[in-house]
């Protein structure tokens, strides 16, 4: 979601720039240059339009290879080179679209192209389906369109690009006859594909493949389910899939994570990578032909074994006939997530009661986007984004109190002023994260589907650590936290108190933000507290209730997250939310008695 | 003024307070001593700095200049002495939104005995609801802090000053909220605890029932006399003479 932010704020930006630069252009640069400049968002299409294009032309793509379309960010310069094209060409869909939905507004629509506009009708790709170049002969289709939108920019050339893509034509079944070879040493019961996104589906009709399944269908969505992805998994040992696929652009992604958690469960082996949409010539695939022909060869050797036996599926049998109740925890990474869940929900929510008490709700959101901007620093210098983030949310709570402490303003204020400042820095830096294929935003959307057994260890130990520590410390804490002043005055030692509850608040938000995502850990600190709140009179009662609401709101999540396809710590925290409206609706029949 | 053989239990030297850099002191030069089994009541008028004295004695406050010392020690520095002293504090700084009962509340005053879970042994169960029954709140025991009138915070608030089982008592305007007939009793505690050699300091810009005060210190800033209520009050503040306020 941040890096749309990043992207709307960019785009406001320039266009706020771009508008006055089009009026005071009186001279079209498409009539500058000696030749076509033709700029295309991906590099594999580049390359097969260059091959068309020939000398006449100059073909660049937008998205430099090496580089997955979904970490791209604009910069200035790039805008320039839109805004210099004689024609910008994109395909439209998922996160390729909004590159087609800028060049539009800083070029006015002036020669912006839509491929799947003219491939749709013809048949050759579609919106949800658009990798129609991983089958050469739809590429070969594709070529007569092709021809036309050059021909519009560079009508004497016509018949020069049309000589040129009858060769390119020729290659392209030479390419289709030397796939077809390959893939005939696979047998035909080993053509199974199971891939990151629903990329493969044209290869895969094309030489005969199944494709079992993957994690997310649509493209430029980021979210597995508890749901999607036991079916996938139910579907991987099914049909005996031994191995999966991971697609370049998916690298540093959490849904390769994802993949990988679920394969190893199923005895899968996962293996790097097939090429979609970008090049990557430091791999020695630098054009159209090396990407079909690497695909191509990652299948064979992989593929191509006989299956090996002795090997148990997990979970088979008890797929068939479970219970509703049971029917979701089939699979170790089910049980793995709900656990770390209900452990990360369940220490936010004891230690946001003593927040909620000492006035601190909005905390947990400082620290957060404190947590955030450490992640991303770590990002930039290399260093560990668990401890970033910790380093950073720490940073937060020590100033928070050292600037209430200088200037007496109330705690709110200082942590609101603080809370903008860490969001500010976080979006700066996000603009500036493109040039890599590891995805910041991927960390942020953490879901129970992709938690790793480090992971879950890490979670439930911290979490575990985090409750004994509250619950040892929780009698002096209460009396601190009920009223600082009468605290002090009693003897007790509010300074260790104060830091160690920020330092609690900051540890507790970090390890739920890796566990569960970044809203969730947020309002898991919030909203099961202040639920617990208004049914309680009592503080152990607060505590008990409070944690009690969190680990209800958790299994409920995964149930959602499971039969009703939505992300399961959202689905948790919808729960509590439900929960704090029917304890407020309650409470006010209670007092007008 | 003083009862001879006893020490003092609190002495300021020549104490100067400052909130910060730039503003006048809070209190100048301040300079008292009470002992055990005394009642003295502090006076003054809004912003004379009877807060602050209260809260230098706690060790809440540290002072610019000169000496504090409780029971023979520096409370800024001593934690421990801070809990042979029952503090009140106003009500106006209690933090009323709280899932705490009265009970809850007045049962923090026994903090150094609670096990886990908040949980207090039978005795000292006992002791925090006789507290809460001398200040004549028992039917109240079970309400939340949010439920109660300012008047039964403030007898809570002295229900759990009660229940720490101090050797000093430090009010900050403990009547300020509460009916005629809860202050007598709340008095009659405070004689109590007085007789029992306890010190008790009381706050207060008027006061009735000024028979068991031994001493009144009045506080503008500097003190400006020291005495008997009935030599003291008369002269700076007719509004505070017992009988006239009526
Ligand atoms: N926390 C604070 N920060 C800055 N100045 C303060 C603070 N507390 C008190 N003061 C100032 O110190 C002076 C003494 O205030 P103090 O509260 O001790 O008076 P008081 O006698 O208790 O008044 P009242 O009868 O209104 O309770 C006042 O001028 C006040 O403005
Ligand atoms: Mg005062």
């Amino acid at each position: 979601m941040s890096g749309r932010i990043a992207y709307a704020l960019l785009l406001l930006l320039l266009l706020a720039l771009a508008v006055p630069t089009a009026y005071a252009g009186t001279v079209p640069l498409e009539d500058s240059g000696d030749k076509p400049y033709i700029l295309v968002t991906l590099p594999v299409l580049a390359d097969i339009i260059s091959g068309i294009a020939g000398e006449r032309a100059t073909v660049e793509s937008l998205v430099s290879p090496g580089i997955a379309v979904i970490t791209y960010e604009l910069t200035p310069r790039d805008s320039a080179r839109i805004e210099e094209a004689s024609i910008f060409i994109y395909v439209g869909y998922g996160s390729e679209e909004v590159l087609g939905e800028y060049a539009k507004s800083i070029r006015e629509y002036r020669g912006v192209v839509r491929l799947l506009d003219v491939l749709e009708p013809a048949g050759i790709a579609s919106e949800d389906n658009p990798y129609f170049w991983l089958d050469p002969l739809r590429t070969a289709n594709s070529l007569d369109y092709l021809v036309d939108i050059l021909s519009r920019v560079d009508p004497e050339g016509r018949q020069y690009y049309e000589s040129r893509a009858a060769q390119l034509r020729e290659r392209l079944l030479e390419l289709d006859e030397w796939i077809k070879e390959k893939v005939s040493l696979i047998p035909e019961d080993q053509r199974l594909l199971v891939t990151v996104r629903d990329t493969m589906r044209y290869y895969a009709e094309r030489y005969g493949f199944e494709v079992v399944g993957f994690i997310v269908a649509r493209p430029g969505t980021y979210e597995p389910t508890a749901g999607s992805v036991t079916r996938l998994l139910d579907a991987m040992i099914e049909k005996g899939v031994r191995v999966a696929f991971i697609e370049y652009e998916e690298a540093g992604t959490t849904l390769r994570e994802v993949l990988e958690t679920i394969s190893e469960e199923a005895g899968v082996r996962t293996v790097e990578f097939l090429y979609i949409e970008s090049l990557a010539p430091q791999l020695g695939v630098s054009s159209y032909e090396e990407l079909m022909k690497a695909n191509t060869m990652t299948l064979v050797e992989n593929l191509a074994r006989g299956r090996e036996n002795g090997q148990a599926s997990a979970g088979e049998s008890v797929y068939k006939g479970s219970l509703f109740i049971l029917e979701p925890f089939r699979y170790d990474f089910m049980i793995r997530g709900t656990l770390t869940l209900i452990a990360a929900m369940a220490a936010s929510a004891l230690v946001g009661s003593f927040a909620v008490i000492r006035g601190w709700a909005i905390f947990g959101d400082a620290l957060a986007h404190g947590a955030l901007a450490g992640l991303v620093v770590a990002y930039f210098i290399g260093a560990s984004f668990y401890f970033g983030a910790l380093a950073a949310g720490l940073f937060v709570a020590l100033s928070v109190s050292a600037v209430e402490r200088r200037t007496r303003l109330r705690a709110d204020v200082v942590i609101a002023v603080t809370f903008v400042t860490m969001l500010s820095i976080s979006i700066a830096l996000l603009s500036r994260a493109g040039g890599a294929t590891i995805s910041i935003e991927d960390v942020l959307f953490a879901d129970v589907t992709a938690v790793s057994p480090e992971m879950m260890a890490r979670t439930v130990g911290l979490s575990l650590a985090i409750i004994a520590f509250t619950i040892a410390i929780g009698r002096h804490l209460l009396v601190y936290v009920v009223d600082p002043v009468i605290a002090a005055a009693m003897g007790v030692r509010t300074g260790i108190l104060h830091y160690s509850l920020l330092a609690l608040l900051a540890l507790t938000i970090v390890t739920a933000f890796f566990a569960i995502g970044y809203v969730p850990a947020i309002a898991a600190m919030m909203v099961p507290p202040a639920t617990a709140f208004i049914i309680s009179r009592r503080p152990v009662e607060f505590m008990v209730k409070s944690v009690g609401i969190a680990v209800v709101s958790a299994i409920a999540g995964v149930y959602a997250s499971y039969y009703l396809d939505v992300n399961a710590g959202a689905s948790a925290i919808l729960v509590s939310a439900g929960m704090f409206a029917v304890a407020v609706a309650t409470h006010k029949a209670a007092n007008s008695r | 003024m003083t009862l001879g053989a006893k020490a003092p239990a609190c002495i300021m030297e020549n104490v100067t307070v400052r909130y910060s850099q730039n503003s006048p002191p809070a209190i100048e030069g301040v300079s008292f001593k009470a002992e055990l089994g005394e009642m003295v009541l502090l006076a003054g008028p809004n912003g004379g700095g009877k807060s602050t004295i209260i809260k230098t004695l706690l060790g809440l406050v540290k002072p610019e200049k000169g000496r504090v010392l409780v029971l023979g020690r520096d409370p800024s520095k001593d934690n421990d002495v801070r809990r042979l002293i029952g503090y009140v504090p106003q009500i106006s700084e209690l933090n009323i939104y709280a899932p705490l009962t009265l009970w809850d509340l007045v049962s923090l005053g026994r903090r150094p005995r609670f096990g886990a879970l908040f949980r207090l042994p039978e005795e000292d169960v006992r002791i925090v609801n006789e507290s809460i029954e001398l200040v004549g709140l028992s039917d109240k025991a079970h309400k939340k802090l949010s439920e109660l009138s300012g008047g039964m915070l403030a007898r809570a608030l002295i229900a759990r000053a009660l229940v720490q089982e101090p050797q000093i008592y430090l009010l900050d305007e403990p009547f300020e909220s509460i009916d005629a007939q809860s202050e007598s009793i709340i008095m009659d505690l405070l004689v109590r605890e007085k007789k029992r050699g306890k010190l008790v300091i009381i706050a207060e810009h008027h006061m009735n029932g000024l028979d068991a005060v031994d001493r009144v210190i009045y506080v503008n800033r500097r003190i400006l006399a020291v005495g008997k209520p009935e030599e003291v009050l008369p002269r700076l503040n007719p509004s505070m003479a017992g009988g006239s306020s009526g």
